[in-house]
């Protein structure tokens, strides 16, 4: 796995919108392959609507806007996650009457581009690490659990760029470590992350920058 | 050996249009409750079809462009409005197409129907034996799709439009090709009952067995398509044709049944549109 050169993410004053309503104070920051940064602040204050705009979830205005040189296209995500961009949203939102097999295979399907991709391996040593079968709906399966599905599919799809929200937060010790481990290596690999977290969680992350995220009066 | 004939024609049928609901559900996460409308609008053109002398096997791709190019229609809306709005003109597309259909026969062939007026072709034993195969075989390619990865994709797609969207599926496009395959299957059960019975009134397709293919569509498990779609037709399509048929002197004890039938589809439908969410 080698990914691009060219930066991952390039902001300048980037403030979200809820409708009319402005979440955050403009925020700026640029992330390069092999680099990681941390959004911080408080509740509220933007952290997770900021990398929600970065796929186009939520309506943003900024001077500049580049996720992996493109902008993102509003209510339309996969233009960016089918291949260049995960994002793991702060809660699972693993599809709880799907299969672990069946997501796989569908996770699968979508990054045909990754050389040498063994799913079954994958599979099984997922299986392996959360005690279950493939056969077990998501939906049995605990919230660490599915966080760390998220969080290793993520990395396993390559992308120029993962967004992870809140990524630690509730995940056991073991997970957390294996965890650190796979994003280490994304990383030398010339991958780039781009995290959001309070403050406490900031312990789990040595990352290249802070951005300190504060909401709009 | 009527009897036969209409208990594997009825369940057929029934089957095709469960097939139809449950492939819309499944992958496009939509109440698409205008199965039975898109059966009956196919049923329709293919009997003026053939009725105007185009050959059977002409016809039926007539019906099936007609019922496909329905579906694809609703599909596009449905993926411009939100879930509640789509199941509500849903309802409202359902019952318009019924009364457009009352109308239709009311100028063409009176308030009764529209019938057959060239003899099938096929004997009713090689038209049941037909049915059963379609059925059979389309049951097993839905199982069998669903374990391939793009299947996969649109379970995913229909469980979770966001979750597939991460993943960089398109579920609008995923909707819009299954809302297309469910239209097939839905006009298909259209034909059917159109050269099993060689007559189709706006009653016998439409609105109701819409809703009850819904319910069947919704309850059959994704990973057993087949046993679930087949048993839970016999519950809400054959059983109630043998009733229909053992029971013509009581036509209110049948609405009862079919009142009751209805709730307990409707009421396992949404105690399996709960576990979807949990």
């Amino acid at each position: 796995m080698k990914l691009g050169n060219d930066d991952a993410l390039n902001v300048e004053q980037l403030v979200a919108f809820y409708g009319t309503r402005p979440v955050n104070r403009g925020a700026s920051f640029s992330l390069r392959s092999g680099e990681s940064g941390l959004v911080v602040g408080a509740n509220g204050c933007g952290k997770t609507s900021i990398l929600r705009t970065l796929i186009g979830e939520v309506v943003a205005q900024a001077n500049v806007l580049e996720v992996t040189g493109q902008a993102p296209i509003f209510r339309e995500p996969w233009h960016l996650t089918r291949r260049l961009v995960r994002y793991v949203p702060q809660t699972s939102i693993l599809p709880g009457a799907i299969t672990v097999t069946t997501y796989l295979r569908a996770w699968a399907r979508q990054i045909r581009h990754v050389e040498a991709l063994d799913l079954t391996s994958i599979t099984d040593h997922l299986c392996h690490v959360l005690g279950c079968t493939g056969e077990r709906p998501l939906g049995h399966l605990s919230f660490g659990q599915r966080r760390f599905i998220d969080l290793w599919l993520a990395v396993e799809a390559a992308p120029m760029v993962i967004l992870a929200d809140e990524a630690f937060a509730g995940l056991s010790a073991a997970y957390i470590t294996a965890l650190q481990r796979r994003f280490d290596s994304y990383l030398r690999h010339g991958g780039a992350i781009l995290a959001a977290a309070h403050e406490a969680e900031q312990r789990y992350w040595a990352p290249n920058w802070v951005c300190r995220v504060e909401a709009e009066a | 050996m009527a009897f036969a004939f209409l208990l594997v024609v009825s369940v057929s049928i029934g089957a095709l249009l469960s097939i139809a609901a449950h492939c819309s559900f499944r992958a496009a996460g939509r109440l698409f409750i205008v199965t039975g409308s898109i059966a009956a609008v196919a049923a329709y053109t293919f009997i003026g079809a053939v009725n105007q002398g185009i050959p059977w096997f002409v016809a039926e791709a007539v019906a099936l462009l007609c019922g496909w190019l329905l579906g694809m229609l609703l599909g596009w809306l449905a993926g411009r409005m939100s879930g509640e709005a789509f199941l509500l003109i849903g309802l409202a597309l359902a019952e318009v197409t019924r009364r457009l259909l009352y109308h239709f026969d009311a100028v063409t062939s009176g308030a009764y129907g529209l019938r057959l007026l060239t003899p099938a072709p096929l004997g009713t034993g090689a038209v049941a034996s037909l049915a059963a195969t379609i059925v059979l075989f389309l049951a097993s390619g839905l199982a069998w799709f669903f374990r391939t990865p793009l299947g996969c994709e649109w379970l995913v797609s229909g469980a979770s439009s966001r979750a597939a969207s991460l993943l960089g599926s398109n579920p609008q496009r995923v909707a819009l090709w299954a809302v297309g395959l469910s239209a097939l299957a839905a006009a298909q059960a259209g034909i059917l009952h159109a050269v099993a019975f060689q007559y189709v009134h706006p009653d016998d397709l439409a609105l109701g067995l819409g809703v009850a293919a819904l319910a069947v569509g919704v309850a059959a498990p994704p990973r057993h398509v087949v046993a679930g779609v087949a048993i839970l037709s016999f519950a809400a399509f054959g059983l109630r044709e043998v009733l229909r048929l053992v029971d013509t002197a009581g036509p209110a004890r049948f609405a009862v049944y079919q009142i009751v039938a209805g709730i307990v589809l409707i009421g396992m439908a949404l105690r399996t549109a709960a576990n979807e969410v949990g």
